[in-house]
């Protein structure tokens, strides 16, 4: 129950820092995101699909995008390391934000191109610096939720 | 491995399933706008508690700014706002009586006279509320009776249109946005314009103004009312910059809205127009 109320804190923190990045626009990185791929690597027993596709829905309501983008790219991507997180978690930090920096610009150009199928043009060219952000920011991320995840002892 | 099969497969079924739901939910959402409920939802649980959390700092700051004020600088200040309301009353005198000047034409042109006078000021909470579109929210919703396509004005012009409304927080796409286009005219002369958003904060653009129109530097801009979108004779902006381009056979031109659009803390929405709904 505790581990519960500390992934769910993490979350809404995230949700937080989201909202107040949107000023950078597409410089902001992913920090949901980060912050999914961050449980599904260290404790792959609590956070599972169903819960995936439930944060991607409130991070569709967040970003103010169409119902079910992003839930679909946050069930993909948790597919992936779900089924990966066995060789990811070995890997150094440097390494995994290598991994993250191809299966985000993957994740964006799936919503890229559902965004051109849909014509809603809510995205330009510009939304690919996110990616790169994202895996520059990963061993900020990954080291602050370390230390919570130790701090609080969530296995 | 028999255990380890069957979990492989579970989890593979419920990503399927997953998949489909996400699928649906994208074609329900985009074609038929049918689950807006639970945007809603989710906004007023989740996201407008958190707005309001991250906008406290800012309005803590404002409100130690306030209190560190000194006695003289608040009586100066006094003075300056009767100054002022004494000016605007003897202002809305005028107005009241164009007002009723301009009631009795409409009852002559047997023109609709629906005028009501509801408007009411509202707080911004988040001055961006999408990481690539100019859209705020602001701290009222269906609960105080603010509808879809609302006009948003701030106190020297036009700000924007309501676009999505929840039960406790709206949001507002503002003029400047890179596809917004307002219908406007040039006071002065009365000659229509489409006035587009560059996605900047201090300028907008109009891209396609005919070669002989009559267009100066100066100019005041205010809405037209065609297409049934904005109220008539909002003011937008002063003209700023006139370019004939003469490859493209259009006059280009800047306007420079009154708002500064970007940074404001309140706005003001009316009840006394109500668009007309685009057919889709």
């Amino acid at each position: 129950m505790n581990n519960f109320i500390i992934i769910l804190l993490s979350f809404l923190i995230s949700i937080l820092i989201t909202t107040v990045t949107f000023t950078f626009g597409a410089f902001s990185p992913d920090w949901i995101q980060l912050v999914l791929i961050y449980w599904l690597l260290a404790v792959p027993s609590v956070i599972g699909l169903i819960s995936s596709w439930f944060i991607g829905i409130i991070a569709d309501v967040t970003l103010g995008s169409t119902l079910g983008m992003h839930a679909l790219t946050y069930v993909a991507i948790s597919f992936i390391i779900i089924h990966s997180y066995k060789f990811l978690r070995y890997l150094t930090v440097y390494q995994q934000a290598i991994i993250i920096l191809i299966i985000l610009i993957l994740k964006y150009t799936i919503l890229l191109w559902i965004d051109r199928l849909l014509d809603i043009n809510d995205y330009t060219l510009s939304i690919y610096w996110t990616p790169l952000m994202s895996a520059i920011l990963w061993p900020i991320v990954f080291y602050t939720l370390r230390l919570i995840r130790r701090k609080y002892h969530i296995a | 491995m028999q255990l380890f099969y069957k979990k492989s497969t579970q989890d593979f079924y419920i990503f399927l399933f997953l998949i489909i739901l996400s699928v649906s939910t994208i074609i329900l959402d985009n074609k038929y706008k049918q689950i807006n409920y639970i945007r809603s939802i989710i906004n007023d649980v989740i996201i407008y508690p958190i707005n309001v959390i991250s906008s406290t700092p800012k309005s803590i700051i404002e409100l130690l700014i306030l209190e560190s004020q000194e006695g003289p600088d608040l009586r100066l200040e006094i003075t300056k706002l009767q100054d002022e309301n004494l000016n605007l009353k003897i202002k809305l005198q005028e107005l009241q009586s164009l007002k009723d000047e301009n009631l009795r034409l409409r009852n002559m042109a047997k023109e609709s006279a629906i005028i009501s006078n509801k408007q009411i000021l509202v707080k911004v909470i988040s001055a961006s509320a999408h990481p690539s579109k100019k859209i705020i929210s602001i701290d009222k919703g269906r609960k105080e009776a603010v509808f879809e396509g609302q006009n948003v004005l701030g106190l020297k012009g036009l700000i924007g249109q309501v676009i999505e409304v929840n039960y406790l927080s709206s949001k507002v796409l503002l003029i400047s946005d890179l596809n917004h286009n307002v219908p406007a005219q040039i006071t002065r002369t009365g000659e229509k314009l489409i006035v587009s958003g560059m996605g900047r904060d201090d300028k907008l653009r109009v891209s396609y103004a005919p070669l002989n129109m009559d267009i100066k530097i100066g100019d005041i801009v205010a809405t037209s009312g065609i297409a049934n979108r904005f109220k008539l004779n909002i003011p937008i902006g002063i003209i700023s910059d006139v370019i004939y381009n003469q490859d493209k056979n259009f006059v280009e031109a800047i306007v420079v809205p009154y708002e500064n659009i970007g940074n404001i803390a309140e706005l003001i929405l009316i009840w006394d127009y109500i668009p007309k709904k685009a057919d889709e």
